[in-house]
């Protein structure tokens, strides 16, 4: 199917409110971080949400990074 | 230093944090940046600006709720002497891009935009309201009319209110940059620039020459400018006093 609009595919197709629960903010080794809950106990690193750029060479934050919750 | 994650939430109640930090954990912004080597702190605005709307995750956005607590810790703490804000932004809410823009531009520490990539739409006053900005040669701006999705309520007060939002964005870009009024509006309401819409896709050299951004420049004039203007604003005290 293709929908010939203008508009964005989100207000077409709304996001379920799961997809809004798997994504969770918070800090992780004093560094605010957005993480998606993988469902197993642990967190994925998504983005780095600091404005200090020394945050974003710490190798246990690099996004991808599985964390124990 | 703690390896675990720590979630935003009313049980999150961590020992050694003062009751403030709490306090801003707690409604779900973004901790305080903490005393660091680097005493230049880097704010990213990418994907779309989010206002009051809170758009599916799989878009790359930028939350004001999470960039204004950062700004006012830049602020407040003095290890910090510079701010670097690098753009590449299709647009998005304009209330809360111009929240941006207004903190980024009332800051007292000096500030140095760069535009890569793209700096669209609200992203424009945001790159303006840097106290120097620059942007590279391949990235874009596009300038154009304000506009409103979704259901209307009230036709002739939503207009009203659009145009008078429209005006404090030319407000904004105009009292922070070189661009003249007239020239700004020229751009925002040209035709047959871009695809069925009405605006201006200013490119980079353009850009300066049109007086929206100061300079053609990358990173290494950035932190040049930045450096500059950290030794320009340091106190009196520093130097010696006869």
């Amino acid at each position: 199917m293709i929908l010939y609009t203008p508009l964005s595919e989100h207000d077409i197709f709304p996001a379920r409110d799961e997809d809004y629960q798997n994504v969770l903010y918070g800090s992780l080794r004093n560094c605010p971080v957005k993480v998606m809950d993988s469902g197993d106990g642990h967190v994925e690193v998504v983005q780095l949400l600091s404005t200090d750029p020394q945050d974003f060479l710490d190798d246990q934050l690099q996004p991808g990074r599985k964390i124990k919750r | 230093m703690n390896d675990s994650f720590q979630q935003n939430s009313q049980e999150d109640k961590g020992q050694d944090k003062s009751a403030l930090v709490e306090k801003i954990q707690q409604l779900g912004t973004s901790s305080v940046p903490q005393p660091a080597d680097s005493n230049i702190h880097v704010l990213s605005i990418i994907g779309q600006v989010e206002g009051h709307m809170q758009l599916p995750p799989q878009n790359k956005t930028t939350k004001y709720e999470h960039l204004i607590p950062q700004l006012i810790a830049i602020e407040q703490n003095p290890k910090i002497e510079g701010l670097v804000v690098l753009l590449n932004t299709v647009g998005g809410d304009v209330e809360a891009g111009l929240a941006i823009s207004e903190m980024i531009a009332s800051l007292s520490k000096p500030t140095v935009s760069i535009v890569l990539g793209g700096g669209h739409s609200i992203g424009v006053p945001i790159a303006v309201a840097a106290d120097h900005s620059y942007v590279v040669e391949t990235a874009t701006m596009t300038i154009h009319p304000i506009r409103l999705n979704g259901l209307v309520i009230g036709v002739p007060q939503t207009f009203e209110y659009m145009d008078k939002m429209q005006d404090r964005v030319i407000n904004f870009v105009t009292r922070h940059s070189n661009i003249t009024e007239d020239k700004f509006k020229e751009l925002m309401f040209a035709k047959g620039n871009l695809t069925r819409d009405i605006g201006t896709n200013v490119v980079g050299d353009k850009a300066v020459e049109y007086g929206i951004i100061d300079a053609v420049g990358g990173v290494k004039e950035a932190m040049e400018k930045l450096n500059e203007m950290i030794e320009q604003n340091k106190p009196e005290e520093d130097q010696v006093v006869q």
